[in-house]
């Protein structure tokens, strides 16, 4: 790993006062306010799906691992720009660096975002919303470390096509569950286009859950009534291939640390 | 300057590689493995058939879980391995309610067993998974439409076990059973800690209740809790307000507009209200224009209306005969 990648990812989105105050902003007062405003019911059970599952986990690592390194911007101290063009890295090491660095940015968010729900409901005698114990954090920090592995495949993607496997990525994780039901009669009335528009979609978010979110939830895996080590080999094997491509394609991309 | 190899540079390391194609090679091989030996299951749900509802004297006083699925549904089959092997959710649902599952087989065989298309045509199932939690009676308690991962799955169960009282308090008010139906919105509210969407109704059913057992203090206690611990400020917290004396019947009826759904809380509730406080003329009166203008007969309020009619005569005459006798 490079310290100075590491490091520059970390903070380059909350170096400035007002993306750390937004970001903190949006993971403290948001659940507040969610817990505050809305009613226990299974909407709400869904909002907070939404707000702690792989689509919020994909957003933030996405902007924590940007495809830059210092972006041409001088940072106030300079540090970080000046360890990179002094010491040239390996592409592996930089694929790495950024990879460990969306991780621990999309670990802390997701935990401020945990801790403010349960202190939210804690302080408005809510019942239970979030689970804020042992294998809820084990799972944040196994689904932060699975989907910035994406991620970073994602930004060495060549220019356009990063941002719109990111958006296939996001809408499949946003509208996949709701379209993963298999109609009865209502397909009957439905007109031909229309069914296989749906059918298309629900076959692209159904491949997207099966092969490529690199999610996994130990707790489930755990607690199956058909114990299986499966999930744990697919979840570490996307993980890895995901790193494994990331650096064979950025080899084959132009590169330059002086230009960075 | 510090020059670098360009081959050092852009190698892939080796401890990469071979973590990848390990854990690849153990992905296929798992893979195919548990294809051919499939996992030994330790706990399952125990299953009934859709036979299974009408025989409701076995079923007792626990909801009923209807699991709605086809063969050919992939997201049933997932359903299946997932979160029917989860063991909290297996240990939940056989212990705390009654689990039926209904095959739907009208793609395989044309039509479904008449037992099947009973309960599909009930609950208007037109889609697979389709989860139904329903009282042992079979009046729905809550729907899911699609499949349900086991944290959402046990959402959905609590989510049942705590409207359950409302339910039955619902059930209770149409019995015409004030004792219970106060006993059981009561419990619903202490369950939810005032903080369900049905919460106002409940508030509101639970006064409704109080004054008719002549418990005008405990009314107003529920009224002024409801009040301040309710945040889900609907068009009912407007009816608890006007059954607190807050609101007149005439701003309330302004502030339900000429939305058909709040008009029909407003007249249904208030006369109930009405009827508890004895002002039998102007509970008919509400009642009556609740059976006017309800659209079907199965609608809560056209049932609740009627059968707080029916009350209102029988109270009537019962008057009229003590007045006679006199």
């Amino acid at each position: 790993m490079n310290k100075a990648v590491f490091l520059y990812s970390l903070f380059a989105k909350v170096n400035t006062l007002s993306s750390a105050l937004g970001l903190l902003g949006m993971s403290v007062i948001g659940p507040a306010l969610l817990t505050d405003m809305l009613p226990d019911g299974r909407s709400m059970d869904m909002l907070i799906g939404i707000l702690l599952g792989p689509m919020a986990i994909m957003m933030i690592s996405f902007a924590f691992i940007q495809d830059d390194v210092a972006s041409k911007r001088t940072l106030s101290d300079g540090e970080y720009l000046s360890l990179l063009f002094t010491r040239p890295i390996a592409r592996s090491q930089y694929i790495v660096s950024k990879w460990l660095a969306g991780s621990l940015g999309v670990f802390c968010i997701m935990l401020i975002v945990i801790a403010s729900f349960n202190c939210a409901q804690t302080l408005q005698s809510h019942n239970s919303l979030v689970d804020c114990d042992f294998w809820a954090i084990v799972n944040v920090a196994l689904n932060a470390l699975g989907y910035s592995a994406l991620m970073v495949m994602i930004r060495v993607f060549p220019p356009g096509l990063n941002v719109t496997a990111f958006f296939v990525l996001l809408y499949g994780s946003m509208f996949g569950p709701s379209l993963n039901v298999s109609m009865s009669s209502y397909e009957e009335t439905m007109p031909l286009i229309m069914y296989y528009f749906t059918q298309a979609i629900a076959f692209i978010s159904n491949f997207l859950k099966e092969f490529i979110y690199p999610g996994i939830n130990v707790y489930d895996v755990l607690n199956s009534a058909r114990f299986s080590i499966l999930p744990v080999a697919v979840y570490v094997s996307d993980v890895f291939l995901y790193l494994l491509c990331a650096t064979i394609l950025l080899n084959r991309r132009e590169f330059s640390n002086g230009e960075d | 300057m510090v020059k670098i190899d360009s081959r050092l540079a852009t190698a892939v390391p080796v401890w990469l590689l071979a973590v990848t194609v390990i854990f690849l090679a153990l992905r296929v091989g798992l893979t195919v493995a548990e294809t051919v030996f499939p996992p030994v299951i330790s706990a399952e749900i125990h299953w009934h058939g859709p036979e299974y509802v009408s025989q409701a004297k076995e079923i007792g006083q626990r909801q009923v879980l209807l699991y709605f699925d086809a063969d050919w549904c992939e997201a049933c089959r997932q359903v299946g391995k997932t979160t029917f092997l989860s063991r909290d959710v297996v240990g939940e649902i056989n212990e705390k309610f009654v689990p039926v599952k209904v095959t739907d087989r009208k793609r395989e065989d044309g039509k479904n067993t008449a037992e099947a298309q009973k309960l599909e045509d009930r609950y208007n199932i037109r889609a697979f998974p389709t989860f139904v939690l329903a009282m042992p009676d079979g009046d729905e308690v809550t729907t899911n439409l699609g499949p349900l991962d086991p944290r959402s799955m046990k959402g959905f169960l609590r989510e049942g076990l705590a409207k359950y009282p409302f339910c039955q308090g619902r059930e209770d008010i149409l019995k015409g059973d004030d004792r219970g139906a106060a006993l059981a919105f009561d419990e619903f509210l202490a369950r939810t800690n005032w903080r369900h969407k049905l919460c106002s109704e409940a508030a509101v059913a639970s006064c409704v209740s109080h004054r008719a057992l002549g418990e005008s203090e405990q009314a107003g206690r529920i009224v002024e809790d409801g009040l301040r611990k309710i945040k889900d400020r609907n068009f009912v917290y407007q009816i608890l307000a006007c059954l607190g004396g807050r609101l007149s019947f005439d701003d309330l009826l302004r502030a339900a507009r000429e939305d058909r759904s709040n008009r029909l809380h407003c007249y249904a509730f208030t006369g109930m209200d009405c009827f508890a406080k004895k002002q039998y003329e102007e509970a008919s009166k509400r009642l009556q224009w609740v059976v006017t203008n309800c659209d079907g007969k199965s609608c809560f309020h056209y049932r609740i209306a009627v059968a707080e009619l029916e009350r209102i005569r029988s109270r009537k005459l019962a008057d009229g005969a003590g007045t006679g006798s006199k």
